[in-house]
């Protein structure tokens, strides 16, 4: 059952192959796909939700040994919001993908994707998590670079350099781990590190493995690869990027940094801290800069993935939670930016601020869309950012990081400055662009995942007491009893 | 003796993955990637876990032909559109 999700996306992406001349055949197996594994979703929630954590061990092995999937409400609730993107995604990419990128396999390499993000979030093994990461990369190389444009084949060229250099580290980072404790069972090893102590070697390869998922989350000093990859890539497939790659990064390091919080690795979490601040900072300047809009936004998702980290590099159990409630708003809000930015794309015919404008009159419900996602990102109530800000501050100011409260009102600001900066461009500069050419009638189908991003931002906001229960919920799971 | 090998390795890998052709960065990649693949075997050494490696090692081995293999495509490729083989005078001309 809990393995479901996994093996959906597999099918969808095998079934896809197999007759992929027929598009009416490609898209509808695809959203067929997608709208099951939302479904098992759900389901999933439910069942973690009423009985507690799940599992499943493979290979008849007893359960150190066997290759383990574990699902806690954490896991959980990310498949659920992950695969709410994914099927949003699909009915992006059904409305805009150009017919020689779907004829090509795209929605193959997209549900191959999917298995490796869903595969991430529901292992229990660090190696298998390993594996999924390769398998997410692997179909990310080639849907970055699947229009063969110059710009989308030196990104993704970059994109690939780098998550790889970052994947081996992560191998090295094991090495070290099953040298010094003898298991890579996630379970299994922070129970054996609780009785055994953390050694030196122990150390090193948790740092490594810090170093590794820094790289794909996107942090300072690591964050170069993803501005110069995302804006490259067709703007559908740039939303769930933008929604979940980084984000399976920020996962991992919460995976397995938190469970440890008191051992002597407790010591990595105020270089996060730092880096974290540093990413807010140089992130939203870097999107005050740019003049596409892909470029800014990609630019605020580095921002934006310092504040998830800098909430659980406090190591609190309210920091966590904070940190977990951000998950939840961010991953949706920015798929939505990306997505508006499809429609706007296709509306206006660019994706740079010089050469789009009076959208407002033209156009006047993506604008309403792009305003409700644009002033959750920034933090205002009642929508869903307001509230992920609000537990970010609380749980700052309960250690008194005076620091951290300061930059993030500041660079709330400054993300105020740079959406402002798309509205005034975009939408209110009185601007001659050219007419549509809309060669599909599909197109009006994005309206649909737009239209239910913004109902989730809305929703979360509005019930942001009980959503943020449930992440507190996650975050006693994580944090080691000794230390609330 | 293995260690010796594993720190051979990764001198080779990092100096080729520093350098500046297209090239010499794809098979740094690859030389590292067996570096760390005797890493994870050292690392079973003693008492019983030497099975669990092995593996690990097989699995990564097959990942990281794949991963040479799509390297190499997108370095062909992107050769082809730049004519330059030197990753230093790689532009970033967005839009």
């Amino acid at each position: 059952m809990i393995v479901a999700p996994i093996f959906i996306s597999l099918l969808t992406a095998l079934l896809t192959l197999w007759n992929k001349e027929h598009l009416r055949w490609v898209r509808s197996l695809s959203l067929i796909g997608s709208v099951s594994c939302f479904g098992v979703a759900v389901n999933i929630v439910a069942t973690v939700l009423m009985a507690g954590p799940q599992q499943i061990h493979f290979g008849g092995w007893p359960p150190p040994f066997a290759i383990s999937f574990y699902i806690d409400t954490l896991s959980a609730l990310l498949l659920l919001v992950s695969s709410l993107i994914a099927l949003c995604g699909t009915v992006a990419s059904i409305a805009t993908v150009s017919l020689r990128w779907e004829y090509k396999g795209y929605y193959t390499l997209y549900h191959f994707l999917m298995m490796g993000i869903f595969g991430a979030f529901s292992t229990g093994d660090l190696f298998n998590l390993y594996v999924w990461f390769e398998v997410l990369l692997m179909s990310s190389f080639f849907l970055v670079s699947l229009t063969k444009h110059k710009t989308s084949i030196l990104g993704g060229f970059k994109y690939a350099v780098i998550n790889i250099v970052s994947s081996l580290c992560f191998l090295m980072g094991l090495a070290f781990v099953y040298a010094a404790v003898g298991t890579l069972d996630m379970r299994h090893l922070n129970e054996l590190i609780l009785i055994e102590g953390q050694s030196g070697v122990f150390i090193i390869g948790i740092s490594l493995l810090v170093v590794a998922f820094s790289i794909k989350a996107g942090l300072f000093p690591f964050y170069f690869w993803l501005p110069a990859s995302y804006p490259a890539a067709l703007t559908a497939i740039a939303a769930v990027f933008s929604g979940l790659l980084t984000k399976v990064g920020v996962y991992a390091l919460l995976r397995i940094l938190i469970p440890l919080t008191g051992g002597e690795s407790h010591a990595i979490l105020p270089y996060l801290y730092f880096m974290a601040l540093v990413s807010m900072v140089l992130g939203v300047l870097g999107a005050l800069a740019q003049d596409n809009i892909k470029g800014i936004l990609s630019f605020h998702i580095v921002s934006q993935v310092g504040y998830i980290v800098l909430c659980f590099s406090l190591g609190s159990v309210l920091g966590v939670a904070a940190s977990v409630f951000y998950l939840l708003h961010h991953i949706v809000v920015k798929t939505n930016l990306f997505l508006s930015v499809a429609y706007i794309e296709k509306v206006g015919g660019s994706v740079n601020i010089a050469r789009l404008g009076s959208l407002w009159q033209k156009d006047a419900f993506i604008a309403v869309m792009f305003v409700i996602s644009a002033l959750s990102l920034i933090g205002i109530p009642p929508l869903s950012g307001f509230w992920a800000k609000v537990f970010t501050l609380q749980s700052a100011m309960a250690q008194e990081k005076i620091l951290a409260v300061v930059l993030c009102l500041v660079v709330s600001l400054f993300t105020l400055m740079s959406m402002l900066k798309i509205w005034l461009n975009v939408f209110w500069k009185p601007y001659q662009t050219p007419e549509p050419q809309f060669s599909a009638s599909r197109f009006k189908w994005l309206i649909v995942p737009l239209v239910i991003l913004n109902i989730w931002t809305l929703s979360v906001g509005l019930a942001s007491a009980q959503v943020f229960e449930l992440a507190e919920r996650v975050a006693i799971e994580l944090v080691p009893r000794g230390e609330r | 003796m293995m260690s010796l090998c594993v720190a051979a390795l990764f001198a080779v890998g990092v100096w080729l993955l520093l350098s500046r052709d297209w090239l010499g960065l794809v098979i740094g990649i690859g030389v590292l990637g067996h570096g760390i693949n005797l890493l994870l075997l050292l690392s079973g050494e003693g008492e019983t876990r030497e099975a669990l490696p092995q593996a690990l090692i097989l699995t990564a081995i097959v990942i990281g032909v794949g991963i040479q293999a799509v390297l190499l495509v997108l370095a062909t490729l992107g050769y082809e559109f730049s004519r330059q083989r030197d990753t230093d005078d790689l532009t970033e001309d967005m839009e």
